[in-house]
């Protein structure tokens, strides 16, 4: 039985958190991983990705080799997650394969770690020799097919998450942020999220808590500062962005005090993001000149219209991943029969070499001219009269009859096929690697042929 | 032949840039800022063209008269934009800038003739009279396109419209430092061409040329040494400082129209 190309595992889709967690592994452990599953005679090539979303091998095997991966994932996560493992196989689990390099297979469609991810996966299977020809021809081709789909859709654009999207909104008033001032008002989890997307643009950042520790505590994370929340007023004035997030009954930053603060500003531009419920901003303050105030709907709208969006353009990235799909599977389809065409060819050249070799020393007089001109001949001859079966052949590569006529019509022998005949020519299926190997074997042959 | 030949290929090429920046505002594609830069950059050749064709065959002169000087002002107003945009990469401001400079262009070929400088009054003292304005107007240009994106951009930002279009368009910060340091250079040269217009008039004997047109001219000047004072001293910014630029900016398109109609007096 061939190989084939399968894919096992479990994600967002068909497993909650807590199913995922049991089978993930962290990329340093990935190695020691697959290591473990390459003992399997039947696995010749595998690659395991694990992320917060998903958990799958890549692997290219006989088919007892998918039940050897399915029962080494279940002995690792337990047998109740047989439910939740799903399995794609050769088309399928190429398109599969394209789809999650291109993002549209993650929880958030168009984000763009799991590109990321998916190489060091990669990487880290390849670091252990677990990597062979054809995976490694699959995930290059869904990486350029991720990149394909990122630079002709816009499915990566407009920002999906509410603290980039504060972020975004930010830089779009005050152009670049580093040296800009941010008061994070209340230690919250959203606000603390906000905060660090904030912090990495440069932006300094000072958090107003009403303890002064867990501020602080904060501060400390984010390389910033943490004060009571007394210094409200005079942060009010130094500020260019302030996101509150603070537990409170009744708005924190009322109109009353806002009028002062931004009269007391000199018409300094003021981003005020209100992501806490109930609100801390009185709307109010969103009226006066020079200030902008978005609460956590405004920017939950511009996270799902930015979703929407990028859901609109999967219909054109599967267009890219069909045209991408088809040029992997043509590149299968020719590597299955290369073993064929060189036997076949090897047989023809072989024939020719042994009859010119048997009648040019019969002939009285030829020169070196002569023989050269005659091999050459042949040469033609011979591919002349192959072009017609070669062409079927690569054009008929799925067809698993039409190699074996070809076979049986040229005496080609397959390695381990007993009914071949003695003096058959070969082609290479080694027990380990498949046609893979035998044409990687093949082509170093022909470059020490080169080389001598 | 040759100047109407100019004359259309710059329309065309306007024309095309600015739709294809506007297009690209609402369905950005890859590669269509920098083909409208090239656009940009083949049209301010062809407008150069037209003007030294109009000049070489017509003998007119871009500082002689008024429609000379439009044709010069969009000129410039364009290769003041291809500077910033070379220096700075501020994306979309052609889509403001580019029809402010079709108007000029257009009213330079409509009003041919019109306003035409008796041979009397024609003087050196003019020309550099001229000058000083058409290099203010062409900076208050910048500024007030600056100015009326910003007034975009601040009302989709406070609509909440802020997917599509918003996200093509610069920062506010950005928008308000082209629309200040462009009316600061500006408005020196407008203070010259203030300054080298009274003495002109000075020269040319009593109050014969002063009217309506002059009055609108000192107007645009205390607008803008208005803006600017408050935006130095004040504080001013934003919103308020944009609407000031673009009363400023009407105010001197108003004198090319007053010249333009004749209904000022003078020259």
């Amino acid at each position: 039985m061939s190989d084939e190309l399968f894919v096992l595992g479990l994600s967002h889709h068909t497993a909650k958190v807590e199913q995922r967690e049991r089978l993930s592994t962290s990329i340093q452990s990935v190695g020691e991983e697959l290591r473990r599953l390459l003992e399997s005679e039947e696995i010749r090539e595998a690659v395991l990705v694990s992320t917060c979303n998903r958990v799958e091998l890549y692997a290219l095997s006989s088919p007892a080799g998918v039940e050897k991966a399915r029962s080494y994932l279940l002995n690792r996560g337990g047998d109740d997650l047989l439910p939740h493992l799903y399995e794609k196989r050769s088309r399928d689990a190429v398109h599969h394969t394209f789809r999650v390099a291109s993002s549209l297979d993650s929880l958030v469609v168009g984000e763009p770690q799991i590109l990321g991810q998916l190489k060091e996966a990669f990487d880290a299977a390849t670091e252990v020799k677990a990597v062979g020809p054809f995976l490694s021809r699959l995930f290059t081709s869904g990486f350029a097919a991720a990149k394909r789909v990122r630079s002709e859709t816009a499915i990566a654009e407009g920002t999906v998450s509410v603290s980039s999207i504060a972020c975004e909104l930010a830089e779009k008033i005050f152009g670049q942020l580093e040296g800009r001032r941010a008061l994070l008002i209340g230690a919250g989890e959203m606000g603390e999220s906000a905060a660090k997307t904030l912090a990495k643009t440069g932006a300094s950042l000072v958090i107003l808590n009403r303890s002064v520790e867990r501020a602080e505590a904060l501060a400390r994370q984010i390389d910033g500062s943490g004060r009571s929340l007394d210094a409200l007023v005079e942060e009010l004035l130094k500020a260019d962005v302030v996101i509150s997030s603070a537990a409170s009954h009744g708005y924190l930053l009322d109109e009353h005090l806002m009028r002062d603060v931004i009269r007391a500003r000199r018409h300094r531009p003021l981003f005020l993001i209100d992501i806490a419920v109930p609100r801390n901003i009185d709307p109010r303050v969103g009226d006066y000149d020079g200030v902008f105030l978005y609460d956590v709907d405004d920017l939950k709208s511009v996270a799902d219209e930015n979703l929407a969006k990028r859901r609109r353009e999967t219909l054109a990235a599967e267009k890219i991943l069909e045209e991408e799909v088809e040029s992997f599977l043509e590149w299968k389809r020719g590597l299955s029969v290369k073993p064929t065409i060189i036997a076949l060819r090897s047989r023809f050249e072989r024939i020719v070499r042994d009859e010119l070799s048997r009648t040019l020393p019969r002939l009285s007089s030829v020169s070196e001219e002569d023989r050269k001109l005659l091999e050459r001949m042949s040469a033609s001859i011979v591919n002349k009269l192959l072009h017609p079966p070669l062409k079927e052949l690569k054009d008929g590569a799925e067809d698993p009859a039409l190699l074996e006529a070809v076979h049986r019509l040229f005496a080609l022998q397959v390695e381990g096929n007993d009914e071949g005949e003695e003096d058959g020519e070969s082609v290479s299926e080694p027990k380990k690697s498949g046609a893979f190997a035998a044409l990687q074997r093949l082509r170093i042959a022909s470059s020490e042929g080169d080389h001598g | 032949m040759w100047v109407s030949a100019f004359f259309i290929i710059t329309i065309a090429l306007y024309l095309t840039a600015w739709t294809l920046e506007l297009a690209s505002v609402f369905r950005p594609y890859r590669g269509a800022r920098k083909l409208s830069a090239i656009l940009v950059g083949g049209a301010a050749c062809a407008h150069l063209a037209y003007i030294a064709f109009e000049y070489y065959i017509h003998r007119h002169s871009p500082l002689a008269d008024l429609n000379g000087s439009l044709a010069a002002l969009s000129l410039g107003v364009i290769v003041a934009l291809l500077l910033i945009q070379q220096r700075k990469k501020i994306p979309s401001l052609g889509i403001f800038i580019i029809p402010i400079t079709l108007v000029f262009l257009l009213g330079a070929a409509l009003i041919r003739g019109v306003a035409e400088v008796p041979e009397r009054v024609a003087s050196a003292l003019l020309q550099v009279h001229i000058a000083f304005n058409v290099s203010g107007l062409i900076a208050f240009t910048l500024a007030a396109a600056a100015a009326l994106a910003y007034i975009v951009q601040e009302h989709l930002l406070r609509k909440k419209r802020i997917v599509g279009a918003f996200q093509q368009l610069p920062s506010l910060e950005v928008l308000d430092n082209v629309s200040a340091r462009a009316s600061q250079i500006g408005f020196p040269l407008l203070t010259a061409g203030v300054i080298t217009g009274a003495v002109f008039i000075t020269r040319a004997g009593s109050g014969a040329f002063w009217g309506s047109t002059q009055t609108i001219g000192i107007l645009t000047w205390i607008v803008f040494a208005f803006v600017l004072v408050l935006r130095l001293v004040g504080g001013y910014r934003g919103k308020r400082a944009a609407l000031g630029t673009l009363i400023g900016f009407a105010c001197g398109v108003s004198v090319l129209a007053a010249y333009a109609l004749r209904i000022g007096g003078g020259v």
